[in-house]
């Protein structure tokens, strides 16, 4: 059989027809797919955790926040800054907002030791980082860690802008002051951060540190929820977030 | 005649070795006893499960916790409890000791539970702390816990009810 160009043309127009009637069924049922798997997420993404720190009201002396979530999390004090684990601690201010545009700030802010804790990003550097998916991002928004999973590449902590995670260099254990026994330690080798007190949120309470807050310095709520107190705060009060030009979206808001 | 001695002689020597493992099994075997005594009355899964298939659930429940939030299991009896192996398990049967390290040890099997999880000490949960029935009314979970939680709890209840 001889194969002309215009039969090939021919048969090859047959094909083309043919693919696009079954692929425009394949589209059909996947899109009912992807519309089910949107409202899913919607859904989902019902919550947002985020807080808001009102540096204004924070004492520079007082730990109270920072002493009580260490105890909740059985977080070790190595008391090496070499060492250091860090879930929520104070920093200096041009540390915490190294941008250019925060120039002219009165010195009673400047001079302040900042309070900082992982930002929970919207987009988050260390989740993209991580090799064995030990670090996720939560439907509520969590930037969380499932420790058993951590090989200890410290791959996240690379990726981190902010500093919020730390390594156990050695075991914590010895350096655990108080164990309480509700919350796990870490062992040797295994990187950790601040988890939004996800344990306490799915009993119904605040992360430790806005209970322990005597000054409410931190307002902590949902972000997605209109009329939350949060969203009240943010509404009220102009805020900033750490390092904005990252992209990160943070949901660590600041009102200094 | 020396020689009749020597063959016999080294042939029942080399059978009694060559058969000592079987000789050796002969002996009653030192089975671990595990302290079997318990706080409540009933067991997350029936126990023959959980004496085969205790590591595998352990980990289900872990996966859940952690990844999906879900924290709470449903009870043979319709209850719910936390999925925690130091509050529910541990809460239960004593000791850590007797319980777990009695059998691990016997079956030459390490796991790494303990190097973070804090034991609790042997006889200090003197309350079932992981159990919380009363305590977890439907209502009560709804206006209190996440939506991941909700959506957990309503799939656990369908499937109770089914079960029933």
């Amino acid at each position: 059989m001889t194969e002309n160009r215009r039969k090939f043309l021919k048969k090859s127009a047959g094909v083309i027809a043919g693919a696009g009637v079954v692929s425009g069924f394949i589209s059909k049922y996947a899109t009912g797919f992807a519309d089910a798997a949107t409202e899913k997420a919607v859904t989902k993404k019902k919550i947002r955790w985020g807080m808001v720190i009102d540096m204004r009201k924070c004492v520079s002396g007082c730990e109270k926040c920072i002493d009580a979530c260490h105890l909740t999390h059985n977080v070790p004090d190595f008391d090496n800054p070499k060492d250091e684990i860090k879930w929520i601690w104070k920093s200096d201010y041009h540390k915490v907002f190294p941008s250019k545009s925060q120039q002219f700030v009165a010195a009673e802010t400047r001079e302040k030791p900042f309070l900082t804790l992982c930002n929970h990003c919207e987009n988050p550097p260390c989740v993209k980082a991580c090799p064995t998916g030990a670090t996720f991002k939560q439907s509520d928004g969590i930037v969380e860690m499932d420790f058993h999973r951590c090989i200890g590449c410290r791959f996240c902590m690379a990726a981190c802008p902010y500093g919020s995670r730390s390594f156990n260099w050695r075991n914590p254990r010895p350096a655990i002051k108080n164990i309480t026994p509700d919350y796990p330690t870490r062992e040797h080798g295994v990187v950790e951060k601040c988890n939004f007190c996800s344990e306490r949120l799915a009993k119904g309470q605040q992360p430790s540190c806005v209970e322990a807050c005597p000054e409410k310095v931190l307002t902590f709520g949902n972000l997605y929820d209109k009329n939350s107190e949060i969203r009240q705060v943010l509404k009220d009060n102009p805020t900033i977030q750490r390092k904005p030009e990252l992209g990160t979206n943070p949901s660590v808001f600041y009102i200094t | 005649m020396l020689e009749k001695f020597l063959i016999f002689g080294g042939l029942t020597a080399f059978l009694l070795a060559a058969t000592f493992p079987f000789w050796q099994n002969a002996a009653p075997e030192d089975y671990p006893k595990v302290a079997m005594e318990t706080k409540g009355e009933q067991c997350v899964a029936p126990a023959s499960y959980m004496r085969e298939n205790h590591m595998q659930l352990l980990n289900e429940w872990r996966d859940s916790v952690v990844r999906d939030g879900d924290r709470f299991h449903i009870m043979p009896d319709g209850s719910k409890v936390e999925k925690s192996l130091t509050k529910t398990c541990l809460g239960c049967h004593v000791s850590q000791e007797k319980f777990c390290e009695e059998c691990h040890t016997y079956a030459s099997v390490k796991p790494y539970c303990w190097e973070c999880h804090v034991t609790p000490k042997s006889g200090a949960h003197t309350e079932l702390t992981g159990i919380e029935t009363e305590k977890l009314e439907e209502d009560n979970l709804l206006n209190n816990l996440l939506v991941r939680n909700r959506v957990f709890v309503a799939g656990n209840l369908n499937f109770a009810v089914k079960q029933q």
